[in-house]
């Protein structure tokens, strides 16, 4: 009876160093740098979360869908106001679009006359977002596309409303997006008011920042920025953000601005992946 | 055998709510409101350790770590590391240290979260140290994580252990009876 209790305390010290071994070995084992392809441990946590996630994205899909009736039969007249509205701006749109295609054309022969590559828009990759990081501290998600569809670990990333980010790792059937507001993702921006250019990271908080290479540029509140494309990563001309804020940083004598990605990376739902080093007419 | 289903059906909706939470819910408040959100994992990792000691709330930590680790896309060992030291922390608390006091969940969820968030700090130095500077915000989220945690595990706990002591007599009532009866 008196070497019970030692002998227990004995074979759970064993199991838990048992426990930090394996959790010390996987650590090691996967470790960020290891290697850009998923490993078979987080093919297994995405195979758990793929269902939830789809669950989730149809079940606030039809949430939202029920709340739109709702709320359409409340603003029926409001709509048709509307409705006019949008119809005289397609119609601008329209002629504006013919206008836009004619110079096109004529950038693409002029181009050729100069002997310059000229710049098609490539085939785009759509993607579903299958589950967003459930972490403060990495600002990611998952996507339903990997290697067998074509995407590479570099592959940039894009919603309808504006630059979403890049890809950081990959498997067959899966890949994982860092966002721009992420802390690590860096992407280099022009001012579409000015056309000055900078650098803009993200802060962590669901927001970047934005500094110009020039110290004595103009940068503003209510400014747009768009990607200047010259980190060669990310395309020309992607909407980026727009700038809420600015601020003067006395140490480097340089403006810094907080940005407000375009895009809404809560209800993120479908995304493009863009081939990396493709270029994209936007 | 009904109450075997009770118990199955229990758990599929707890096990449900937790991932809608934690993976669906929560991460889009987070992006929505710009704000730090309550990290489940590290708050259930705790929960185990307090209630069913601390080698349990090590395994439980390290398969909740590792399956964060898997949908965030990078620092995965790290996450399964961090979360097993908050439950065998918490665990490890309750145990040997403040056995049997009324503040001990909240100590004890103190320590599981703050071991937690030094323990990700250190396995990953990079979350903490930006473009060469320390960088406050990751101090300011690793506390209010833990503040979460301190907050939200206790209550948790006291809610686990009335409903636990609520259906654990009302099993002991009925066994007595049906004893009574044969």
């Amino acid at each position: 009876m008196e070497t019970a209790a030692p002998k227990r305390r004995l074979s759970r010290f064993f199991l838990l160093g048992g426990v930090v071994g394996v959790a010390l070995s996987l650590m090691l084992w996967l470790r960020p740098s290891a290697s850009a392809y998923v490993t078979k441990v987080e093919q297994i946590g995405i195979l758990i979360a793929t269902p939830i996630g789809v669950i989730i994205g149809r079940l606030s899909d039809a949430a939202e869908r029920v709340r739109r009736v709702f709320r359409l039969s409340h603003e029926a007249d409001q709509l048709r106001r509307e409705n006019r509205q949008l119809r005289r701006r397609i119609f601008e749109l329209e002629s504006e679009n013919r206008q836009l295609r004619r110079y096109m054309a004529e950038n693409y022969r002029l181009r050729r006359l100069l002997q310059l590559e000229p710049k098609l828009p490539q085939a785009h990759i759509a993607a579903e977002v299958i589950a967003v990081s459930p972490s403060n501290w990495v600002a990611s998600a998952v996507l339903n596309r990997g290697a067998k569809d074509g995407v590479s670990v570099g592959d940039v990333v894009v919603a309808c409303s504006g630059l979403v980010g890049q890809v950081m790792r990959i498997s067959q059937s899966s890949c994982v997006v860092l966002f721009v507001v992420d802390k690590r993702c860096g992407v280099g921006v022009r001012v579409k008011r000015n056309g000055a250019i900078g650098f803009m990271r993200g802060c962590g908080n669901g927001k970047c920042s934005v500094r110009l290479l020039d110290s004595n540029g103009d940068l503003r509140a209510g400014d747009e920025l768009v990607t200047s494309g010259l980190g060669e990563v990310y395309p020309v001309g992607i909407p980026v953000g727009k700038v809420v804020s600015v601020h003067q940083i006395e140490a480097s004598q340089t403006v810094e601005g907080i940005v407000e990605p375009f895009v809404k990376f809560g209800s993120l739902q479908e995304v493009f992946i863009i081939p990396q080093g493709k270029d994209v007419k936007w | 055998m009904v109450r075997g289903i009770k118990v199955m059906l229990f758990w599929a909706f707890a096990v449900t709510a937790f991932f809608s939470l934690a993976v669906g819910v929560l991460p889009k408040v987070r992006y929505d409101w710009h704000c730090v959100v309550p990290d489940l994992f590290i708050i259930t990792c705790i929960c185990v350790g307090l209630r069913k000691g601390s080698l349990n709330g090590a395994i439980v930590g390290l398969m909740l770590g590792l399956f964060q680790g898997s949908l965030v896309g990078a620092y995965h060992g790290q996450y399964g590391m961090s979360r097993l030291a908050a439950g065998f922390s918490a665990g490890w608390a309750r145990e040997y240290v403040l056995h049997e006091h009324w503040l001990m969940p909240f100590l004890c969820a103190l320590v599981g979260s703050a071991v937690c968030e030094v323990t990700m700090l250190m396995t990953a130095p990079q979350l903490l140290i930006s473009f060469g500077k320390l960088d406050i915000s990751a101090v300011a989220v690793a506390l209010v994580e833990t503040a979460y945690a301190v907050s939200i595990a206790p209550l948790v706990i006291l809610t686990v252990e009335r409903l636990h002591s609520k259906f654990s007599v009302g099993a002991s009532q009925r066994k007595q009876l049906s004893q009574l009866l044969a």
